[in-house]
């Protein structure tokens, strides 16, 4: 077993490696300072906290490896379960406390989720834009248009369908605590283990998955290659859709809420997850695993600076900090390479 | 004679657009809204609305005719303002000076910490070579974060009646912002293509590799920028903070958006290289009247948002399918050209 880690800590991804190093390193700190953040029920409250954004991190992850990316997720997370939590209730659709009720709510706000995903993709592929920008206008289209021509009603806990208020409060399974209150291991973790196993699958298990990194990595020559480059930037941006539909109704279980009107700003968080894994702007590189431990990182970071007796108000302070510092490290790595290289993608 | 100056001063036709745009909303607004729009009040609200943003534009677009793009000035307008306002507020600092002492302090310190902002994403840009986009991304974070940190999230009020009354005196019926606005956009217009950084920033846009080989010094040149950036969104933290008499962190979230938008609007090519200031001025009057309009006709903050998201995205498409078109044309004449000569 210790030869095994041996091994892997020697020869695997260097990104994942130092983070997990630094990860492991915060969360002794944190425990010698205040030792009740070694408590299973931190750890599932982590979890639960976490959820949401790890499974739209998967969505943008896949976008950036194909050098692009996608800033709209937010908005298309509030559309999608807002029309979809709104057309439920007007039609009385998913009223039963069932598991398939769920999934017709989900299936909704996903269905939304991917087209308004295959908007961003048919705009930038045909125009050949620059994916910030656009996503940026398209993030203001959607949320416009959703707030102007669909409502800006919140749906509330009362109206809600019963299966999404009882995804956010049921547990996988549960403990009691010595003081009495209960714990447990939320329904959310299904959609993140959902999520990312299928990421994993797509990126390192299918021949699509490899085109994507191609063209990521260098779009001219995929193109050569015979990759369709129209096929792959739909999928990625479609796919990006689809679990923002997710992390929607996500959203909505959690809070037992659906505003159309407010945008809670999580886009810099993700993307911010994203990065500190190892994905590069550029594209073609980016990994499930980094991605994973970049998204764990900021959960940790966020709630536990009040452990270490630092006010919550410097969370956004450390967070830019651990940004700068992580894609610093990375870009300058890759520029020396490049230098010693003589490739002159660094400039 | 007309023709050294068309010479020297060449109209391009997103300038003629631009100004053709002008003139019909212009008119629209004439027929459709009359004295509701074209009145002393409501002219003079617009003009003393239009710097603060009119200075983010400009940084914005530094940043974008270098190719990269400033996402942290909002954050970077916001430290220093807060940097001024607690200046202001310290009675410390104006028993020690005096008020005009406070403001003078207070004024050249905001300045220094929009530069400061400034010259961090020029380094970390040129230096670590970390993308822009990824760059000003993380930067707004600290920033922002570090003006939260200070504040605890809460707005500073409260600031000497003398500060506000100097933003909002007026000069023949002009506030000294706006014209202080002017003879900046004048100025850089004027020296951004003719002097050396300026120069080696479009080409570092057009071309980052051909840069590097003709020995610019672009890291210099790079930090220069984005310094200039940061300054322009300390002076309009300056204009915000006479004109609202307070500052929070979120202050002007908005104006990121309808920068870019602006920018793009104004013909400045994303990708770098291709800019010029006097359409971005005519860019951010265009902003200024429609914002105007919307107000009247009292559109929802979310039909606004609807149609900034959708101007941006079809100012970029038209932008893209004008070049297409005048690609082809221009390889048509030479093909033209070709045959005769064959």
């Amino acid at each position: 077993m210790l030869s095994r880690l041996k091994e892997w800590f020697t020869t695997g991804n260097i990104t994942v490696r130092i983070m997990t190093v630094v990860l492991i390193a915060y969360c002794v700190l944190v425990g010698l300072v205040n030792p009740t953040f070694f408590s299973l029920e931190i750890f599932l409250d982590f979890v639960r906290n976490g959820a949401g954004q790890a499974v739209v991190a998967m969505g943008v992850l896949v976008v950036m490896i194909s050098g692009g990316i996608d800033v709209s997720f937010l908005a298309i997370a509030i559309s999608s379960s807002y029309i979809s939590t709104v057309l439920c209730t007007t039609h009385g659709w998913a009223k039963p406390k069932t598991f398939l009720s769920l999934l017709v709510v989900m299936g909704i706000s996903c269905l939304v989720g991917v087209l308004l995903g295959c908007v961003n993709g048919l705009v930038i592929y045909f125009f050949k834009l620059p994916t910030f920008i656009t996503t940026l206008a398209t993030q203001s289209i959607f949320h416009g248009a959703l707030a102007t021509f669909v409502g800006t009603k919140p749906v509330t806990a009362s109206r809600m369908p019963r299966s999404v208020i009882e995804f956010g409060s049921g547990a996988i399974f549960e403990f009691t605590s010595e003081t009495g209150s209960w714990y447990g291991l939320s329904y959310f973790a299904i959609p993140v283990v959902f999520a990312v196993g299928l990421t994993w699958f797509i990126l390192y298990g299918t021949v699509f998955g490899r085109r994507i990194f191609a063209l990521g990595s260098n779009a001219l020559a995929a193109k050569r290659c015979g990759v369709n480059i129209f096929a792959a930037q739909m999928f990625v941006f479609a796919y990006a859709g689809f679990l923002a539909g997710v992390m929607g109704i996500i959203y909505a279980a959690d809070l037992r809420w659906v505003n159309p009107i407010t945008m809670v700003g999580d886009e810099l968080i993700v993307i911010a997850a994203v990065l500190i894994g190892g994905a590069k702007l550029s594209g073609g590189s980016g990994s499930v695993l980094g991605t994973l431990l970049g998204m764990a990182m900021i959960v940790i970071l966020r709630s536990t600076l009040v452990l270490l007796g630092i006010s919550s108000s410097w969370n956004d302070f450390f967070i830019g900090a651990v940004i700068l510092v992580s894609v610093a490290v990375s870009a300058w790595r890759s520029r020396q390479e490049s230098k010693a290289a003589l490739r002159f993608d660094y400039v | 004679m007309p023709e050294k100056i068309q010479r020297r001063w060449p109209i391009d036709m997103d300038s003629m657009i631009l100004a053709g745009i002008l003139v019909a909303i212009l008119a629209f607004m004439g027929f459709a809204l009359g004295d509701s729009f074209f009145n002393i009040r409501n002219i003079s609200s617009m003009v003393s609305q239009i710097p603060e943003f009119a200075f983010l534009a400009m940084g914005m677009g530094v940043a974008m005719i270098t190719g990269g793009i400033d996402l942290s000035n909002v954050a970077a307008m916001n430290l220093s303002g807060i940097v001024l306002a607690l200046c202001l507020t310290s009675s410390r600092l104006a028993g020690g000076v005096g008020i005009w002492g406070a403001i003078l302090i207070g004024a050249v310190s905001a300045l220094l910490v929009g530069v400061a902002c400034g010259v961090f994403n020029g380094l970390s840009i040129s230096r670590f070579g970390i993308p822009p986009i990824i760059a000003t991304l993380g930067s707004m974070l600290f920033f922002s974060g570090l003006g939260v940190g200070i504040t605890n999230g809460e707005g500073i009020t409260g600031l000497p009646e003398q500060f506000t009354r100097l933003i909002n005196m007026t000069i023949v019926e002009l506030p000294p912002p706006f014209l202080f606005m002017l003879a900046v956009f004048v100025v850089m217009s004027i020296l951004a293509p003719r002097l050396t950084t300026g120069k080696t920033l479009y080409m570092y846009g057009s071309s980052r590799v051909a840069a590097l080989f003709t020995g610019l010094r672009i890291g210099k040149s790079l930090a220069l920028g984005y310094a200039l950036s940061g300054l322009f969104a300390a002076v309009s933290a300056l204009i915000l903070v006479g004109r609202t008499n307070s500052i929070k962190v979120g202050y002007g979230d908005t104006y990121q958006l309808q920068a870019i938008l602006v920018v793009v609007l104004g013909g400045v090519n994303p990708d770098g290289g291709k800019g010029k200031f006097g359409n971005i001025l005519v860019a951010v009057l265009i902003l200024q009247i429609l914002q105007n309009a919307f107000t009247l006709f009292m559109f929802t903050p979310y039909a606004k948002k609807l149609i900034w998201g959708g101007m941006l995205l079809a100012f970029m498409v038209v932008r893209t399918l004008l070049e297409k078109w005048s690609d082809r044309r221009k390889i048509r004449a030479r093909m033209a050209q070709m045959a005769e000569g064959a």
